[in-house]
């Protein structure tokens, strides 16, 4: 079985006006490869051609030159696509279409059987939490809602290749978390991913490779953790101890014993998000206002765990 | 004021005519097949793999394949197809100026329209090699089509007609349709007319009401659909599924096209019962019905039109300077005028006599050179006689018809005095009488086969019916006559010739009329065979509209998969509007008096243009030049629709019967075809090499 879900081999976009004059150099010469069941990341700053690249695997642009191949077939070949779901950066649907009638329409496409396409919708509305809002109609939405219901859309097909084109746009961090829990789902069930996303942490939190792009020509790619790995420092993280000054000192003294230097000795800290969503989750337990002027912050380590995102609680009624 | 008549300036395509309409169809087409082909070709070793998507991988025009020369499969079929294509034009125009070159007579080139089944399918070397141009230009084009139609799915396009459905509803375009409203409500106030108009002019309001109204609508929705998907990138949701590019033009046209058709049953209904009700009995007479008329082959007159160079040209007679020449106009005899005669031609006669009585309705114009008699029509003869007699043994027919009727009468007039003196009532002797007469005069039809209706009154704008009063006693004479026309043998048309008609109805002013002159076209006189109900022809009537409709929705779309909405409604108002006025276009792009070569040269010169040039062989190549000039011209101006020939409110209006052969078959819906086949092609091919998500 070939592990290889897409490959471009010197794949080249240049947009052109009109009358054939060269506007822009989208892309230049990329090669890639991506493997089966791993979550691929594309990152660029804007117009370095990271969506190019996702257009041009899922046919919606032609190449200008080299090839773009997608479980083996022309990335225009219409057959792949019955393997493909697709996320684009807005979530463009029909927005006269309530979200069962979404579903039911991009079910449709796919030639599903009736019944499968129903219960396979439902599932979907359910896993994306619209279901008190199914029978709304898209125009009615929040921009999440969009986002969420796209992604059904995305996954009506129960596709072996996800292609999400921003995923987390237009999400709070709820929202987020949750579409990255999905995401790292997917690839748990073998399928692959490719998403391209300006919000790096949401990259490096989930993407297994991700390739780095400028000026449409591909500047890095490796695995996250090979290139966020800086060889030249060390990192030690305990527990169970009180940082003091005699502890720094003890450690000082062994780092430079062995020829090292100390940076930095403190506590660690956790992320914005992490923090957002335990006070979210400590607020759902206990309703009520729970600030007061000199109380103590809310550390990490605070006894609330990570909750499981529950999209429901921040859908616009 | 509307005429009564069945005002048509062609005929409905028949059968007969299909290979001759066949053949201009691929000659038209097929010239824009090649010229697209050609681009496409270009492009292809331009280009390479840019326009090669829709090939199979292992056809693919890549660049190496392209650089290198090679092609397999279909793309080499393909290309060998182009090669004939281009070499069938190039033949024409080599052959056009090899053979006729250094020769006086003309055309190198003539196509041929579908105008009559005597003709040959094919007139000349050049009409032969642009048939075949065109074929294999379409030919080169459709293969593609033809072999991905396999991945056509109907779920799909169904799926997609059903989005274009519910858009339709939600974003409340069916509010569009209740403007007729207006029209139901207020259209009685303003419209004037005399009792036998009112379903004429009822019939009128809704057609050109519902017309325009239901042709915005389908362009609008086929203009803006795909554009917006476009725009809104909706469509990107589409195409990455396994969904044909060209099913979502498909699921479009049905989608709009049911959600038209069920807008236009509804209104259409409504106008229905605006129409009939409270019709007056005049109105009711005149026009709430279905005429089936049996229409003669063909209309001449006797002794026709004296041409300039003082021949005659049977073909009219006397223009009485209305600007519309649909009618010529008979005059009656006169102290230095022979008498002048209208002659209908019938190749067959209607199957069902002498079962049934044979009648004949007709509506002539009257232009009045005085004043008349107050209230009074134009009176006429109706002459019905073997169609192969000349006029002259006419006028010996007639003599010995008369000779003979004279001395009958009298016989009769005689024994009606004997009658008298053996004391018989008057009134059995009127009976008798009657009788009498109709005997006499089925004696003179079995004798003569010659049969005249004189003092026939016309009068203006009226359907009127053969005998009037006695309609029914003529009606049953023209029966017998008819039977027994069928029972003498034909003779055998002369080679080269067409066969003799079977019956020739002349029509001629009376003397009593002579100052008036009276209009006639060939449909102003037919055979009524049958009438059928008024409702069932107001809804065939709808069915030309209704191709209109879907013409325009065709083009919309097919213009939409590659311009922005705005500049697609505006193209397809374009051409529709240009089809309005097609016969005028393509008569001024025949070029009459001379194609831009002669006309160069007359410019150069300064000759005018009554002056013809000189025959020689640089006359021969200019003209050859022009002839070549308008036939793609002509090819060209085919992308203009006919949309005048779906139009068929005056069938209704009227009181004619629109038939399912050879008018909504053959004349529309077929037409209608031969339209959206190449909107079909232009729409596949613009949306399969479309880059849908690109910003340029």
């Amino acid at each position: 079985m070939n592990n290889v879900v897409v490959e471009t081999r010197k794949l080249t976009k240049v947009y052109r006006d009109f009358w054939g004059r060269q506007k822009k150099v989208a892309l230049r010469a990329l090669n890639l490869q991506i493997m089966r069941g791993e979550i691929f990341g594309l990152l660029g700053p804007n117009g370095s051609g990271k969506t190019t690249t996702i257009k041009l695997l899922l046919g919606l642009l032609f190449p200008t030159e080299g090839d773009a191949l997608v479980f083996d077939q022309p990335a225009a070949e219409v057959k792949k696509n019955e393997r493909i779901g697709y996320l684009p950066e807005e979530s463009y649907l029909y927005r006269f279409l309530n979200a069962e009638e979404t579903l039911d329409f991009y079910g449709r496409l796919f030639k599903l059987d009736p019944a499968l396409r129903r219960k396979r919708a439902q599932d979907l509305i359910d896993v994306v939490g619209l279901s008190a809002d199914k029978k709304r109609v898209l125009k009615e939405y929040s921009k999440g809602m969009r986002q969420r219901i796209g992604l059904a859309q995305a996954l009506i097909n129960d596709p072996e290749l996800v292609i999400l084109d921003e995923p987390t746009s237009g999400l709070d961090p709820l929202g987020t978390r949750w579409m990255k829990d999905l995401i790292v789902e997917l690839r748990d069930r073998g399928k692959t991913i490719i998403m391209c996303s300006h919000r790096l942490e949401d990259v490096q939190d989930i993407c297994d490779r991700v390739a780095i792009l400028y000026e449409g020509e591909l500047q890095e790619l490796n695995s996250v953790k090979v290139l966020l790995e800086d060889v030249q420092r060390l990192e030690l993280r305990a527990s169970g101890v009180q940082l003091d000054d005699r502890l720094r000192r003890d450690l000082e003294e062994v780092i430079v014993r062995h020829g090292g230097k100390v940076e930095f000795v403190g506590h660690p800290t956790t992320s914005l998000e992490d923090l957002f969503l335990r006070i979210v989750a400590q607020s759902k337990a206990h309703p009520g206002r729970r600030y007061l002027p000199g109380q103590e912050p809310l550390r990490s380590g605070d006894g609330v765990g990570l909750p499981v995102a529950d999209p429901s609680t921040h859908v616009k009624k | 004021m509307f005429a009564a008549g069945l005002e048509l300036e062609r005929d409905p395509l028949h059968w007969a005519e299909m290979p001759l309409a066949l053949k201009a169809w691929v000659q038209h087409a097929g010239l824009v097949a090649a010229f697209g082909l050609t681009i496409y070709c270009l492009a292809y070793v331009i280009k390479g793999s840019f326009l090669s998507r829709w090939l199979p991988t292992e056809d693919r025009m890549t660049p190496s394949n392209a650089v290198a020369g090679k092609l397999s499969g279909m793309g080499r079929v393909i290309a060998v197809l182009e090669c004939l294509s281009l070499a069938s034009y190039l033949l024409i125009g080599g052959w056009a100026l090899f053979f006729v070159l250094g020769r006086e007579e003309q055309p190198a080139i003539r196509l041929v329209e579908p105008v009559s089944q005597a003709q040959p399918l094919f007139t000349s070397v050049g009409d032969t090699l642009f048939f075949l141009g065109g074929l294999f230009a379409i030919a080169g084009v459709s293969l593609p089509i033809l072999v991905n139609l396999s991945r056509l799915r109907l779920g799909r396009i169904v799926a997609l007609a059903r989005l274009s459905l519910k858009e339709a509803f939600r974003k409340r375009v069916l509010w569009a349709f209740s403007i007729m409203a207006v029209i139901f409500l207020f259209a009685g106030w303003f419209v004037p007319y005399k009792p036998e108009d009112q379903v004429r002019n009822y019939v009128r309001i809704i057609y050109w009401a519902l017309s325009p109204l239901f042709l915005l609508v389908a362009c609008w929705l086929g203009a803006f659909s795909i554009p917006t998907d476009v725009k809104n990138q909706s469509i990107h949701t589409i195409v990455t599924k396994p969904v044909e590019r060209f099913e979502i033009v498909l699921g479009r046209f049905f989608g709009y096209g049911i959600l038209l058709t069920l807008g236009l049953a509804v209104l259409a209904g409504i106008g229905l019962l605006y129409v009939v009700r409270g019709v007056r009995v005049e109105s009711a007479q005149e026009s709430m019905t279905a005429r089936m008329p049996i229409f003669a082959n063909y209309l001449e007159f006797h002794p026709g039109f004296i041409r300039p160079d003082g021949t005659r040209d049977r073909s009219k007679q006397e223009s009485v300077g209305r600007e519309w020449n649909y009618r010529s106009y008979i005059g009656g005899p006169g102290p230095h005028s022979p008498p002048q005669w209208a002659i209908w031609s019938f190749d067959s006669l209607p199957t069902y006599y002498p079962s049934a009585p044979v009648y004949f309705e007709f509506t002539f114009d009257i232009f009045r050179l005085t004043k008349g008699t107050e209230d009074r029509g134009v009176f006429t003869t109706f002459t019905f006689v073997d169609g192969s007699k000349s006029m002259g043994e006419i006028k010996e027919l007639r003599e010995q018809v008369l000779n003979a009727r004279t001395k009958k009468l009298e016989q009769t007039a005689a024994q009606a005095e004997e009658m008298r003196k053996k004391g018989i009532s008057e009134a059995e002797i009127q009976s008798w009488r009657a009788e009498e007469l109709e005997r006499i005069q089925s004696d003179l039809i079995t004798q003569f086969k010659y049969y005249d209706v004189p003092r026939q009154e016309v009068v203006d704008y009226h359907t009127l019916t053969l005998g009037g009063e006695n309609k029914d006693q003529v009606a049953k004479q023209l029966a017998l006559l008819f039977s027994k026309l069928a029972e003498q043998p034909r003779p055998r048309p002369q080679s080269g010739q067409r066969p003799p008609p079977i019956l020739n109805v002349m029509v001629s002013v009376d003397p009593e009329s002579a100052a008036q002159k009276l209009g006639v076209a060939k449909r102003d006189l037919y055979v009524l065979a049958a009438e059928g109900p008024f409702w069932a022809n107001f809804f065939k009537g709808i069915v030309g509209m209704w191709c209109t409709i879907m013409l325009v929705l065709g083009i919309a779309l097919a213009a939409s998969t590659y311009l922005s909405g705005i500049i697609s409604f505006l193209v397809t108002m374009f051409l529709l509007g240009m089809g309005f006025f097609k016969d005028y276009i393509q008569e001024i792009a025949s070029g009459v008096i001379g194609g831009p070569m002669d006309s160069l040269v007359r410019l150069v010169t300064r000759r005018q243009t009554s002056n013809p040039l000189e025959a020689s062989p640089t006359t021969s190549l200019i003209n050859t030049v022009d002839d070549i000039y308008r036939v793609f011209m002509k090819g060209f101006l085919n992308i203009i629709p006919d949309v005048d020939r779906f139009d068929l409110h005056l069938y209704v209006a009227n009181g004619f019967d629109i038939s399912w052969m050879p008018v909504l078959l053959l004349d529309n819906l077929l037409p209608l075809l031969a339209y959206l086949v190449p909107c079909g092609v232009l729409a596949y091919y613009l949306m399969e090499f479309r880059e849908v998500a690109n910003p340029t």
